[in-house]
């Protein structure tokens, strides 16, 4: 099962128009990381490129697809400000100098589909980290009546698709009409524990939403701020 | 002394009515006893439902840890009866620990979803990792979370057992739990309470990795079918590395 379809690229920008809440969250993180900043799967630069803009410095973005890289490109040149683009699998990273702060906005970390994936993935990001550098991410809480409501059937926003869930592989398929499906692989509390201490990384704060909101019963995403300990 | 999980010690005495419809897993786990070698111990033991059998088709011992007092006593009183060979402990399986190195654990009817985090999880695994000798199994099964059933039953009472038992039944998906209050001959009498934290493949997976143990098989059913995109159960063989 392949995550990402390219094809997917080409309504990119449409499919992620709403999502604005999270740049400020990532932003002000940015703001407080003394050091280099880094993030996985930066896509076509939606948050990177503010927050280059209000850091005034560049940002390392890492993505495993050309065709978003090359959006990103872009966008960084259009907004000018520095983005240090590379193509390369989040399960590889790798950087010449210790990030004070490493982040992965919309829910990208669940287009690893395994354990493996993830483990590995969250291991390399605490190797890339400073003593007391931070990673932080957000991800959906797996809620069954989202799933009962939305399994199989379409939905005209924000771009034509239908989502298909595989509970048995906790994952869902966002089709999109005429081509390009995206697979997120979901996550309980649990595991995202479970890769924070097998990484022998520390639990900052569990956020419930971007404002910084606690992470309660009610809520529905995970927004997590982890640290290296110093 | 860690705080006790599970809440069922209130429950030994209808715990017998409340589980007898469930015999599938019997044969899963008898068979796996039959073909492992070495010392059997079975977690979260209960009244004995599965170790009875285990003993009697195997004729070896089996070492049943709970830490229900009352489950307990009801089992002791189901060993005599039936005359084989089961010896019961008061302890956590958090806490596990054998004599003897042992060729099969095992963990019937979703019990090790009674344990509310990762630490508590991890803690369990690498517990019985270091209590299986190289090459021993561990088994166990736990539901799939399915969408549509949650969504069925979250919120509704439901009738078991021709309606002398009622289960209530709440989802909280921030938590990953499922909180089950069982009402056992009328509503007017205080229900039994238990939480169960579903857990996905790929936190199973971590968890056998963590400990160090590897995937032997992962079934869908206590059949032994392959695992699939239907499936609704896991059912989990792992191994210690011989």
């Amino acid at each position: 099962v392949t995550s990402w379809d390219e094809a997917f690229a080409e309504r990119y920008e449409e499919w992620s128009a709403d999502m604005t809440a999270d740049v400020p969250f990532y932003v002000e993180l940015a703001r407080e990381a003394d050091g280099p900043v880094v993030e996985l799967a930066v896509g076509n630069g939606r948050v990177a490129v503010p927050v280059a803009r209000a850091v005034r410095r560049t940002v390392i973005g890492v993505d495993s697809s050309p065709a978003m890289l090359a959006q990103a490109r872009e966008n960084a040149k259009a907004a000018g400000v520095e983005l240090d683009l590379r193509q390369g699998d989040m399960r590889d990273l790798a950087l010449e100098e210790p990030a004070a702060l490493v982040y992965c906005p919309y829910r990208a970390l669940l287009h690893l589909p395994t354990w493996a994936d993830r483990r590995r993935t969250f291991e390399r990001v605490a190797a890339a980290l400073r003593p007391g550098g931070r990673f932080a991410w957000n991800a959906f809480a797996f809620d069954h009546a989202i799933a009962a409501r939305l399994d199989g059937h379409r939905q005209e926003e924000p771009v034509p698709h239908e989502l298909r869930y595989d509970v048995g592989d906790n994952r869902v398929d966002i089709v999109l009409d005429g081509g390009g499906t995206s697979s997120l692989w979901w996550a309980t509390r649990n595991e995202w524990l479970g890769l924070i201490d097998v990484a022998g990384l520390e639990v900052e704060a569990l956020y419930g939403g971007f404002d910084r909101r606690p992470f309660d019963e009610s809520s529905r995403e995970y927004v997590w701020v982890a640290r290296k300990p110093s | 002394m860690m705080a006790a999980v599970g809440g069922f010690d209130a429950w030994a005495g209808d715990y017998d009515a409340w589980s007898g419809g469930v015999t599938a897993d019997i044969p899963f786990y008898v068979g796996l006893a039959l073909e492992t070698e070495g010392p059997l111990v079975e977690l979260a033991v209960g009244t004995g439902r599965v170790a009875i059998p285990v003993a009697r088709q195997t004729g070896r011992r089996v070492l049943g840890i709970d830490n229900a007092p009352r489950m307990l006593e009801r089992a002791r009183e189901r060993v005599a009866e039936a005359g084989v060979d089961v010896e019961l402990r008061l302890a956590d399986m958090r806490e596990l620990e054998v004599d003897e190195p042992a060729g099969l654990v095992y963990c019937p009817f979703n019990a090790l979803l009674a344990l509310p985090t990762w630490a508590d999880k991890r803690q369990v695994f690498e517990r019985v990792a270091a209590a299986l000798r190289p090459g021993g199994r561990f088994a166990w099964d736990a539901m799939v979370l399915d969408p549509q059933t949650a969504a069925r039953d979250h919120g509704a009472a439901r009738p078991r057992d021709g309606g002398r038992v009622w289960e209530y039944v709440e989802h909280s998906p921030a938590d990953n739990r499922v909180d089950v209050a069982t009402y056992v001959g009328g509503f007017d009498r205080e229900p039994q309470r238990i939480s169960l934290w579903w857990a996905t493949r790929s936190e199973w997976e971590g968890l056998l990795e963590s400990a160090g143990l590897e995937v032997e098989e992962l079934c869908g059913w206590f059949d032994r079918r392959p695992f699939d995109e239907g499936s609704r159960e896991f059912v989990w063989i792992a191994r210690k590395p011989g």
